[in-house]
């Protein structure tokens, strides 16, 4: 639902290092926590990445949305193993050019606390409600911070101030501003110090022109889609199957 | 996504390129992937990218099992094109090209490079479960594709799935998801199963890399490589 899907070379290398560095100290920090026998956990957490794989490639009508499943991933499988698969899911989708090899770190911690909050939130909502209820809300406040992260992680990355500047209604550039900047740019070009994308994406301020409302909006559409989705997945589960969502010791 | 197709280009493909060594082609993506990255100026990176169109070609990859795997880098960078256009077309551009090269570069890897292959090599430097992880993904994407395919036409065949009716399709859709995750999660059992029976104990899995000499057609492909690397970074102007 969060996926960035921000291709190669637009964010910074700095940005995408760091993603790298985080997703694989948490990595190994979740290898260090699984007990002994989650090797029989391993084929489960396979297969739940080849789901995620798949549903998101099942349409749901004509709007361009689908389904991640990376929170259901964290209710059936725990935090960590959650974590694993949407790292393994992003990998291979990088292979097929859905999402730059570059951003996988950022788009693993992303779409990874989806799974590692969708879990938490579950097990503390599970001992309230029935398994639906708790798996609807666990997915909607992982969803909502997932979401809260990508819009930070993206404005901190094309600038810090673009965020703020949607919540004040400042006005587009001005004219000369604009023409000011076109200069700089075309005389840096000249001089063969011409900005690459990630350095001219630093002073952007593009979020402005979505329209908070529009980008809100949609994003509020996936979330309400994806956890409607994530509950009936848990209601069928646990009329079927209720082992499956409780048997989360291993991990 | 086809990737069944392009799993079955890269491993029946019989090209000198599907022939040559993970490393080679590691090394060759790795360095087109800096090349397009590093590149100022429209001129070099379209023809990084005519590099690649080549690439292809020499590869015998279908354009068409490939092409609409393109769109996506260019839908969304597009997008961010756009956003941060403000009148520098040339910067829109850069980061069109960019993008379509870097995917062009992954899926010319993963159409030339058996999965096998490109995970014994990953596994080099990630932890074996996590390799095993990778394995046990791409395995049961394939078995459980067929399933999906196969629930999702009984559903449009019954009327589960209508076009304009978004929640109606929500609803259908996660029932169909909910029994193919109990179908996929009996399946990982029988394959817990059937390899315990083997000796797996969640410890090893991955195969290791193949010990092979480099051919000259090896040698060929690190050597455009550093060629086309070299001719991004450095400034033409003092040639």
């Amino acid at each position: 639902m969060s996926h960035l899907h921000i291709p190669d070379g637009v964010i910074g290398a700095g940005w995408c290092l760091a993603g790298f560095v985080v997703t694989f100290i948490l990595m190994f920090f979740f290898f260090s926590r699984l007990k002994k026998g989650f090797g029989r956990k391993i084929p489960l957490t396979g297969v739940a990445g080849a789901i995620m794989l798949l549903a998101m490639s099942v349409p749901l009508g004509l709007l361009p949305l689908h389904l991640g499943l990376a929170a259901l991933c964290g209710i059936l499988l725990g935090p960590a193993l959650g974590f694993l698969a949407v790292f393994v899911v992003n990998v291979v989708l990088a292979f097929v050019g859905h999402g730059g090899i570059t951003v996988v770190g950022i788009n693993t911690l992303i779409v990874g606390a989806e799974a590692l909050l969708g879990a938490c939130f579950f097990r503390a909502a599970q001992r309230k409600m029935k398994a639906a209820k708790g798996a609807a809300l666990a997915t909607a406040l992982a969803l909502l911070i997932s979401t809260t992260l990508m819009l930070a992680t993206v404005g901190a990355a094309a600038g810090v101030q673009e965020l703020a500047s949607l919540f004040q209604h400042k006005h587009y550039l001005h004219e000369e501003e604009l023409e000011e900047d076109r200069s700089e740019f075309f005389q840096a070009h000249e001089e063969g110090r011409a900005p690459g994308p990630e350095t001219a994406m630093a002073g952007v301020h593009f979020l402005r022109y979505t329209g908070l409302s529009a980008l809100l909006l949609a994003l509020l559409a996936g979330i309400a889609l994806e956890t409607a989705a994530t509950a009936l997945i848990v209601h069928y589960l646990a009329k079927v199957r209720p082992d499956y969502l409780f048997g989360q010791e291993s991990s | 996504m086809k990737i069944a197709e392009i799993d079955r280009i890269a491993t029946q493909g019989c090209s000198c390129i599907h022939r040559a060594t993970i490393l080679a082609k590691i090394a060759l993506a790795f360095l087109l992937l800096a090349s397009l990255l590093l590149a100022k100026g429209l001129i070099k990176l379209s023809l990084i990218i005519l590099c690649l169109f080549l690439f292809f070609f020499i590869a015998r990859v279908p354009w068409q099992c490939t092409a609409h795997l393109v769109l996506y880098p260019v839908f969304f960078a597009s997008f961010f094109a756009l956003t941060i256009y403000r009148g520098f077309w040339e910067l829109g551009l850069t980061i069109l090209l960019r993008a379509v090269g870097a995917a062009m570069t992954m899926l010319f890897l993963f159409a030339t490079t058996s999965y096998v292959d490109l995970f014994a090599f990953i596994s080099r430097f990630l932890p074996v479960p996590l390799v095993d992880i990778f394995f046990f993904t791409y395995r049961s994407l394939f078995i459980l594709l067929a399933q999906l395919e196969n629930f999702y036409r009984t559903l449009q065949l019954k009327g589960g799935f209508q076009l304009f009716n978004l929640l109606h399709n929500v609803q259908n859709v996660a029932g169909m998801l909910g029994a193919l995750l109990v179908r996929s999660f009996e399946m990982s059992e029988r394959m817990y199963y059937i390899y315990s029976l083997r000796g797996y104990s969640g410890k090893r899995l991955s195969s290791s890399l193949k010990k092979s000499v480099f051919s000259y057609v090896d040698i060929i492909l690190i050597a455009v490589g550093l060629i086309i690397f070299s001719g991004a970074v450095l400034p033409w102007s003092n040639w």
